[in-house]
């Protein structure tokens, strides 16, 4: 069995995470198996996963786009807070994120691409969690700033 | 259900909706962009009389050369790759351009008077 993340809507790849060799063989057919890195040969995927994994690239860099607006709205366009530097104690940090997260988009869209070129499973993205905890620190400066109130 | 599978993975149409998915994806980026754009130029350029009329004009002939761009994308897309994928490179400039906001937004908040 292997692991998979992506896939359009009512294939074998969306309907579970987890689907079997002779799954894999059939959404691409003829493609080598094997999974030493280095012996795999490199098969054209299916047209619609490689769609479906520059969509999720391009999803994740509209978040780190949105996470910089937002990072620079706060720096800017927020009143001032009684901290000092209590904007960009808020704003700073999501636009740090921001850039994290655009980094990162690329590399999992290229390993992604590179594991369905030699029919691999797709490698797991700690970037959820990390975008999670780093929406709920932000969060939490958020409501310290407010509760201690604005000049 | 598995020769079901193979019919429906074979369907150029699965293909030709999925192209058309990811084309307004990239739609999507490209407004993304200008927002984020705009936002980091509202400090820098406040708008006011004829600065407005200006910051409009700029924005119709953005606008039309994003249109364009696309459209253009697409027409290459079509010919050069049946598999439908974009080079290393146009996400490698994506994700370029996506940093230098991150720093340009970096350095609008670290510099300019807030």
């Amino acid at each position: 069995m292997w692991s998979c993340a992506i896939g359009p809507p009512g294939s074998p790849i969306r309907t579970g995470y987890r689907f079997s060799r002779s799954q894999l063989g059939m959404l691409t057919p003829g493609a080598s198996l094997m999974t030493d890195a280095a012996d795999t040969p490199e098969k054209e995927p299916d047209a619609r996963f490689t769609y479906a994994n520059e969509r999720t690239f391009l999803a994740w860099n509209r978040t780190a786009l949105a996470l910089i607006a937002t990072g620079i709205a706060a720096t800017q366009l927020l009143p001032e807070f009684h901290v000092d530097g209590g904007r960009r104690i808020l704003g700073l940090p999501m636009i740090a994120l921001g850039a994290l997260v655009a980094f990162t988009s690329f590399r999992h869209w290229k390993a992604n691409e590179r594991a369905m070129r030699r029919g691999q499973p797709l490698p797991r993205s700690p970037m959820p969690l990390v975008l999670s905890i780093g929406i709920g620190v932000v969060a939490v400066i958020a409501v310290v700033l407010a509760l201690i109130g604005s000049k | 259900m598995q020769h079901e599978d193979r019919d429906a993975a074979e369907d150029p149409r699965g293909a030709g909706l999925a192209r058309e998915r990811t084309e307004l994806a990239w739609s999507r980026s490209g407004l993304s962009v200008a927002v984020t754009v705009a936002v980091t130029l509202r400090r820098l350029w406040p708008l006011t009389g004829d600065r407005a009329v200006v910051a409009l004009v700029l924005i119709a002939v953005g606008a039309s050369i994003w249109v364009a761009g696309m459209q253009l994308g697409r027409r290459a897309r079509l010919v050069t790759d049946a598999n439908g994928g974009l080079a290393t490179s146009t996400f490698r400039l994506l994700t370029i351009g996506t940093m230098i906001l991150a720093l340009a937004g970096f350095v609008v908040g670290l510099i300019l008077p807030v």
